[in-house]
């Protein structure tokens, strides 16, 4: 290989040394799991449904 | 290199001989190579992730079933219950493809229509995929016969709720293709969505809100999700807003701005 | 040169050479989409499109791992050098794999909507702006870009049209496949996966072809360290020991600034030319006299060792250098003459 080539090869390896590895980790590290906590919380219940209309005037 | 190990042989590519120690070291190679590719394959075709039970149910034959044809937060039908159908149901709605069914429903919305078509299935969720010649048409009335009442119960307030899960694409995660979810599908749930089918919420806990999984979506105001979602969707993130009840379907009314993803 | 040479043809080593990948393509894909589904543990089976698609990116994915540890392997160990040989076959074949992932994605994923599919792959994600749902779809886009130019400029006429130093440049390229391919399958694939074995084989991937490029790396810079020591005349330097060179064979010398130069004995004769080859720069040194020809051990093209050029009808030259005996010692004129320069060989006597 001409020293050229040699030189540019040298050089892309040590990029790809450190960028390859560190592209994979940090993959990995941003992969997502399973919450820890409660998937579902009810925050607040359902208001109370308005009472029965009262009885027909007259009663 | 050549003082350290036996001489191999020299290997010239256009000339047919191949020196004898070269040969085998090449054929033991060969082998290597097929042998590896074989387990590896095995390995990773048979390491995978469940993609669920979601289903295209063909089988169970063409549906038909009336109800009320709804515009917000995605085409869905209130079915009118009847003999075929007799429990009250919401069923959401989608046609051939990556299209919304709002094109062919625009001047039904409201109204009592008939519909036909093949189910999707997962779970305690299904979806009408509206096909065939006339599978989507105002009910019918004969000639002198009242036409059908129908009123759909009203959305029942399930609360406030704060929830974990995945935005995904009804349809795929649904069953037209498996998986239909996670972010190497995220792409083609963006494209899904935005094309029509509807987006619903999956909890990470099966049965998480009152025992169901899914959840239709919708924004605060219960129309559609506005158009920047996608950079929520496939993603494990937490939402909070009203749950409401439309018959066995669960509606998630939520500020997508609002989502915090984990 | 010899009758026998062909730089461009079909001949029996690249026959077998493609029916040994093509076998290894063929066995992964059939037991990806055949057998392995009977074995998984699933509640219903992956859609069909999208196990092709898995099985056909997976493999365009391993054979770029194999095809990339060749070079660092053949400069280890010469068993290797064969696998050299027809490389760029081996390429071929994985880029046309690559290619049919890419058709079964667009096919499953990006189609049956409004949109035209191919503005769908670039317009359905474009969550830019962080790394969680990043568009890993783009590099896989320019990884395959990557390398249908390498296949399509793969034959040597694009050697010739480009001239060897363009078209080895572009093929460098190939290393920034590897890593685009790296970044669409950590940013895609592996953060749906469950299960750790497909980030244990990218790793191990990663580790291989790193690993092996650099130890190669390592051992071509202590070379260039060795340099040739000065004779007692300048220019001169001592390229070695006559009886350090057998007969049929020869030494690479590393001389100051880098460059390397190949001595070779034919008989009771020394010659020195540049030990690059014309062709694809391959280390003539490590090569062999075969019909009176230095012989390249990667492709085979030959080089007359007194004049560095190629027997007719072909037209490739190397430098040539001057020798001389002091003793049993070879010196060396580092200054190289013209490629195509007649040097008389040094005659060895025996000792």
């Amino acid at each position: 290989m001409q020293r050229r080539h040699r030189k540019t090869h040298a050089y892309m390896w040590k990029v790809l040394a450190i960028f390859l590895p560190a592209m994979l980790i940090a993959a990995l590290a941003i992969r997502q799991h399973g919450p820890t906590e409660k998937s579902a919380v009810q925050l607040e219940k359902p208001a109370a449904a308005p009472e029965a209309p009262a009885a027909a005037a007259g009663e | 290199m050549a003082g350290r190990m036996p001489d191999p042989g020299f290997f010239v590519g256009y000339l047919n001989s191949v020196p004898r120690p070269l040969a085998i070291f090449l054929v033991v190679g060969a082998a290597v190579l097929v042998g590896s590719m074989a387990g590896l394959a095995f390995a990773l075709g048979t390491n995978v992730n469940d993609p669920g039970d979601g289903t295209f149910a063909r089988k169970l034959g063409k549906q038909e079933m009336s109800g009320i044809l709804v515009e917000n937060p995605y085409p869905i039908l209130r079915v009118r219950p009847d003999a075929k159908n007799p429990e009250a149901r919401t069923v959401m709605l989608t046609v051939p493809g990556k299209r919304s069914v709002k094109r062919r429903g625009r001047k039904l919305f409201d109204q009592l229509v008939d519909v036909k078509g093949f189910m999707f299935q997962r779970g305690d969720i299904d979806m009408l995929q509206v096909q065939g010649k006339n599978s989507l048409k105002a009910v019918e009335v004969a000639e002198g016969e009242t036409p059908p009442e129908f009123t759909p119960a009203p959305a029942e307030s399930l609360g406030r709720w704060r929830l974990i899960g995945e935005i995904c694409d009804s349809k795929c995660h649904l069953g037209a293709m498996r998986p239909g979810d996670g972010l190497a599908h995220k792409a083609c749930a963006n494209l899904c969505i935005s094309s029509g089918a509807p987006p619903i919420f999956v909890t990470a806990e099966e049965g998480a809100v009152e025992g169901e999984t899914f959840l239709l979506m919708a924004n605060e105001d219960g129309g559609p999700l506005p158009d920047h979602f996608g950079d929520y969707v496939a993603v494990l993130v937490q939402l909070e807003g009203e749950v409401e009840r439309l018959d066995d379907l669960l509606v998630f009314k939520v500020d997508i701005d609002a989502t915090k993803v984990f | 040169m010899s009758v026998r040479y062909a730089p461009v043809g079909w001949n029996r080593n690249k026959i077998i050479y493609d029916v040994v990948v093509l076998a290894a393509a063929v066995a992964y894909i059939l037991l990806f989409i055949k057998i392995a589904p009977s074995f998984q543990d699933v509640t219903k089976p992956t859609s069909g499109a999208i196990l092709r698609a898995q099985a056909f990116g997976t493999c365009a994915f391993l054979m770029l791992t194999f095809i990339l540890c060749i070079g660092p392997l053949a400069r280890l160990d010469q068993r290797f050098l064969p696998l050299l040989y027809n490389r760029r076959h081996f390429g071929v074949i994985t880029c046309a794999i690559a290619f049919t992932h890419a058709t079964h994605v667009v096919s499953i994923y990006y189609s049956f909507s409004p949109l035209n599919k191919y503005v769908a792959v670039l317009a359905s994600n474009t969550s830019y702006d962080r790394f969680l749902g990043f568009p890993f779809e783009t590099f896989g886009i320019f990884a395959l870009f990557l390398l249908l130019v390498l296949a399509a400029t793969s034959h040597d006429f694009w050697l010739r049209f480009l001239t060897p130093p363009i078209w080895k440049a572009i093929h460098l390229s190939v290393y920034v496949a590897y890593a685009a391919i790296v970044c669409h399958v950590a940013l895609g694939s592996l953060q749906a996966k469950q299960s750790p074995l497909l980030a244990v084989i990218v790793g191990l991937s990663v580790v291989a072809v790193t690993g092996l490029h650099l130890v190669a790396g390592r051992i071509e810079r202590q070379k260039d360290r060795d340099t040739a020591e000065s004779a007692d005349e300048a220019p001169w330097v001592v390229a070695g020991h006559v009886d350090s060179v057998p007969d049929g064979r020869g030494i690479v010398v590393p001389l100051e600034g880098g460059e390397r130069v190949a001595v070779f004995r034919y008989g009771d004769k020394l010659s020195a030319l540049a030990n690059v080859c014309a062709h694809q720069n391959g280390p003539l040194g490590e090569g062999r006299i075969m019909d009176g020809c230095v012989t390249c051990p990667w492709h085979g093209f030959q080089y007359r060792p007194e004049d560095g050029c190629s027997p007719p009808p072909f037209t490739e030259k190397v430098a040539t250098y001057r020798l001389k005996l002091d003793g049993r010692r070879i010196l060396l004129d580092p200054r190289a003459n013209e490629p195509g320069t007649y040097v008389e060989p040094v005659r060895v006597t025996e000792a």
